[in-house]
């Protein structure tokens, strides 16, 4: 497996997650993803994402389907980022929706402690429906801000 | 992310560093990056600066394509903007480097991460696009 075992559990916070996308003019899109879930036995996400803001996304899946995804804790900033191939999207089932309720509650709580207002973030980027974007991480990379950052931490071995 | 567009003067408090940046980088071979940067910094009605703090992933993407997509948010009204920018040149001195870096001194002291916020050079970027998301 490329995700280190114990990613499992760093994955589960309340962590910032934005996903990222690139057509082939090499301009590239952020997305704001208020939720994941992972399947550690296929390195798959699911990536839970207001379709709001995904129309140049899925634009640039067509024709380059590759995603990056970071995932960062807000008071040490440790993070990650996972890449490689989008595999499919769909609706948000309704337990996937309560999910990405209760992660983004979770995490304008934390911003709220750093003295922002959670509430405001919130609804910045809590607009249903929401889809759900799955692909497959082959790269790791420790994103944490550090001398050396950056650096890959996982890959698929061919 | 579709919304109206809007100059850089009007989304003056989102370029204030109060919120962290996200920002989105392509190699060349379409691979896309993204990650937090801590400061956009407002230059002229046409440019920003960008903190660059570390040789990361983002710099080497810029270096070889000057694209780079960035979601700034206003502190006040947690409006978001995207704000669609080109790669100019990189400054280690001068005005915009100094008070950059001050700036950043700042945060690393509230957030006691001083070898974190160390500002390397500030890059400038012509703004070709703002939108409301």
């Amino acid at each position: 497996m490329v995700v280190p075992s114990w990613h499992v559990e760093f994955l589960k916070q309340p962590l910032s997650f934005w996903l990222a996308t690139a057509n082939l003019a090499n301009v590239p899109e952020p997305v704001k993803c208020t939720g994941i879930s992972f399947d550690p036995s296929t390195d798959t996400f699911e990536c839970f994402v207001p379709s709001k803001f995904t129309k140049k996304a899925f634009d640039d899946l067509k024709e380059n389907p590759i995603l990056a995804l970071v995932g960062v804790e807000l008071h040490t900033y440790e993070g990650y980022q996972y890449k490689g191939p989008y595999l499919s999207s769909r609706d948000c089932t309704a337990e996937e929706v309560e999910h990405s309720y209760t992660h983004m509650k979770a995490f304008s709580e934390i911003l709220d402690t750093f003295g922002y207002s959670g509430k405001g973030f919130f609804k910045a980027y809590v607009h249903p429906p929401f889809v759900a974007i799955s692909f497959r991480a082959e790269q790791v990379f420790d994103q944490s801000p550090k001398v050396g950052t950056g650096g890959e931490i996982g890959t698929k071995k061919s | 992310m579709n919304g109206r567009s809007v100059k850089l003067e009007e989304i003056m408090p989102a370029l204030q560093g109060v919120i962290p940046t996200i920002v989105a980088t392509s190699s060349l071979e379409h691979t896309p990056n993204v990650t937090y940067i801590s400061q956009v910094y407002y230059v002229d009605d046409n440019h920003v600066a960008l903190s660059f703090q570390f040789f990361n992933k983002t710099i080497r993407n810029v270096r070889e394509n000057p694209i780079l997509v960035a979601i700034v948010t206003c502190p006040v009204q947690y409006d978001l903007y995207k704000l669609v920018l080109r790669y100019q040149e990189s400054q280690t001195s001068g005005e915009i480097f100094d008070n950059m870096s001050m700036q950043l001194d700042a945060l690393a002291i509230v957030q006691k991460k001083e070898a974190i916020f160390k500002l390397k050079a500030a890059d400038i970027y012509e703004v070709i696009s703002i939108e409301s998301i």
